[in-house]
């Protein structure tokens, strides 16, 4: 494979149109070749300004573009009958190429990358754009739906007091035994939060962040 | 005759009428709300969502699959720590590559589809509003949007947006007392196939060197009687009771553990009790995984812990609340509702 294929599929990777297979494959690849690394390095700084890491200021309606453009390009497969998605707004597809960038940060980070199928080829780039950094006081975010003129508004709860070393196996075991009691979308939720990637709040590795004890 | 009967009917006829449709909304949310429970968990699904928590969005991809009714899920993040939930049949197997650690714990038997679904009677009526808030539009698809409101700061609400066609929810917020979202799911991407192949369960994680922490099956669920001290919660949040009792092996620990299980038919809180130092380090006060609070404490040489998607303050207030019931030592562990006092928190 050429130089030129290779940075097809890279491209082609980042607007979700690989195939799942070879999305693994240029993960894998990516892990050996320093050139490819250096290349999706670059999205990863794009995904870090995203992110508003420090010395990386950005504009939380960077963010909220985001995610109108995610949200146009959202499609939904009930069986046979494929509703077409919304076309994106002009000025929002060009920020999908930015966002996908962010899947490079972790790749990047020498987290694996999971393939999406390419059977159902309507996905989305992932736009795991960070939108507010903790710990950090309350912050308003803007998230609105894309079917509303009045676009929401919601308070983040301020972050983590301070860390305890928590033993995460255990705890992580309790969540998931607590799940199954629970009803079905509390369930989702649970398990979502026990595979949410929780590490990057300033937390040490291999702990789970905790809030101080209640007065 | 005086105007003021006249007025007095007006108001009684338009009180009656806001009353009826606040009482018809209401049965209109709990019926979308059993639909929606029922959908999610009887249909075939695969999608990719945002999970939004802490100013942080992760893309999450989640496929469900009920096969002669069997329930197959693999839950996987596919932007942050890789980590992947895998539900096949009655074993239950969690990756977390950043912790090099595989999670393996196995039911007895597979738990009823439906035995979990949220009662929501006259009880959960004095703790929860539920609301039909209005027809929206969402990914193209027409949507209802379901508040379910809580009263007081002991439990989280949610408002959901349920497609019309298919009762699944594509969007979800968890909510505190004021309104606040405290996570958000929505989906980009949706499909119900009508079958799902098994290769798409299989999970990307590559376990090489990996501690596996596994459950024997056959440990899986722990004569009642072979536990010697009943344990019960002394006072619980208003609303609150003992809906299940068990006694089983779970990875990790070394002895059996008990579960106690309190809900106010929406918000359960799972009480774990095991004997200190069985399992690694203590665990002590408040900690958090994702929207889910958990408080841990140590009672009579046991460690106890309660874990549910409530405030903190709730599974502390039920964890500080847990004591060994002397009276029933030795006995089958029949439950016992705990006594439902404390005024809310103050928000």
């Amino acid at each position: 494979m050429n130089e030129e294929q290779r940075a097809s599929q890279l491209s082609a990777m980042f607007d979700g149109e690989l195939p799942a297979g070879e999305c693994e494959l240029v993960a894998r690849r990516l892990t050996r070749d320093a050139e490819q690394r250096a290349q999706w390095a670059r999205y990863a700084m794009i995904g870090a300004a995203m992110r508003r890491e420090p010395g990386m200021p950005l504009d939380l309606r960077v963010a909220e573009r985001v995610r109108l453009a995610v949200s146009a390009e959202a499609s939904f497969d009930n069986g046979d009958a494929l509703v077409a998605p919304a076309p994106a707004a002009p000025g929002a597809r060009r920020w999908l190429r930015p966002v996908a960038g962010l899947a490079a940060a972790a790749v990047v980070a020498g987290v694996a990358v999971v393939g999406l199928r390419g059977r159902d080829a309507q996905f989305s780039p992932a736009p795991s754009a960070v939108v507010a950094s903790a710990p950090a006081p309350a912050t308003t975010v803007v998230l609105g739906s894309p079917s509303s003129s009045e676009p929401e508004s919601y308070v983040v709860p301020v972050a983590s007091e301070s860390v305890n070393f928590v033993p995460p196996a255990r705890l992580a075991n309790y969540v998931v035994a607590h799940s199954e009691v629970s009803m079905p979308l509390t369930r989702r939720n649970l398990l979502s939060g026990l595979i949410a990637n929780e590490q990057d709040d300033g937390a040490p590795a291999g702990t789970m962040t905790s809030t101080a004890p209640a007065q | 005759m005086s105007a003021r009967p006249r007025q007095s009917w007006l108001l009684f006829a338009l009180l009656a009428s806001g009353a009826a449709a606040n009482a018809l909304a209401s049965d209109d949310a709990k019926a979308w709300l059993a639909r929606m429970n029922e959908a999610l968990t009887t249909r075939n699904y695969d999608g990719v969502f945002f999970h939004v928590h802490g100013g942080r969005v992760e893309t999450m991809r989640i496929i469900h699959r009920v096969r002669e009714g069997s329930v197959t899920e693999r839950l996987v993040s596919l932007d942050g720590s890789g980590r992947e939930f895998v539900r096949t049949g009655t074993e239950l197997v969690c990756y977390l590559p950043d912790k090099r650690t595989v999670l393996v714990e196995r039911r007895p038997e597979e738990t009823t589809l439906l035995g979990n679904l949220p009662r929501f009677d006259e009880s959960t009526e004095g703790y929860y509003e539920l609301k039909a808030v209005e027809r929206a539009r969402l990914m193209g698809r027409d949507t209802r949007v379901i508040a379910v409101l809580p009263k007081d700061a002991f439990r989280y609400g949610y408002r959901l947006w349920i497609d019309e066609a298919t009762t699944m929810p594509l969007k979800t917020q968890l909510c505190d007392a004021r309104g606040n979202v405290i996570e958000q799911i929505q989906f980009a991407n949706l499909s119900l196939p009508r079958d799902i192949a098994d290769v798409e369960f299989r999970p990307q994680v590559d376990t090489e060197g990996f501690r596996w922490l596994r459950q024997d099956a056959r440990q899986a669920r722990v004569t009642p009687g072979g536990t010697t001290i009943v344990w019960r919660a002394l006072r619980l949040p208003p609303g609150f009771r003992l809906t299940l009792r068990s006694a089983q092996s779970m990875p990790g620990s070394e002895g059996p553990v008990e579960h106690l299980v309190f809900s106010d038919g929406i918000a359960s809180v799972s009480v774990f009790v095991e004997a200190a130092g069985g399992g690694g380090s203590p665990m002590a006060g408040p900690a958090r995984v994702g929207s889910s609070s958990a408080f841990s404490t140590t009672v009579s040489g046991h460690q106890v812990t309660a874990v549910g998607e409530v405030p903190p303050e709730t599974v502390r207030f039920i964890a500080s609340s847990v004591e060994a019931d002397d009276a029933d030592a030795g006995g089958a562990g029949t439950p016992r509702p705990g006594l439902s006092l404390g005024a809310p928190p103050r928000r």
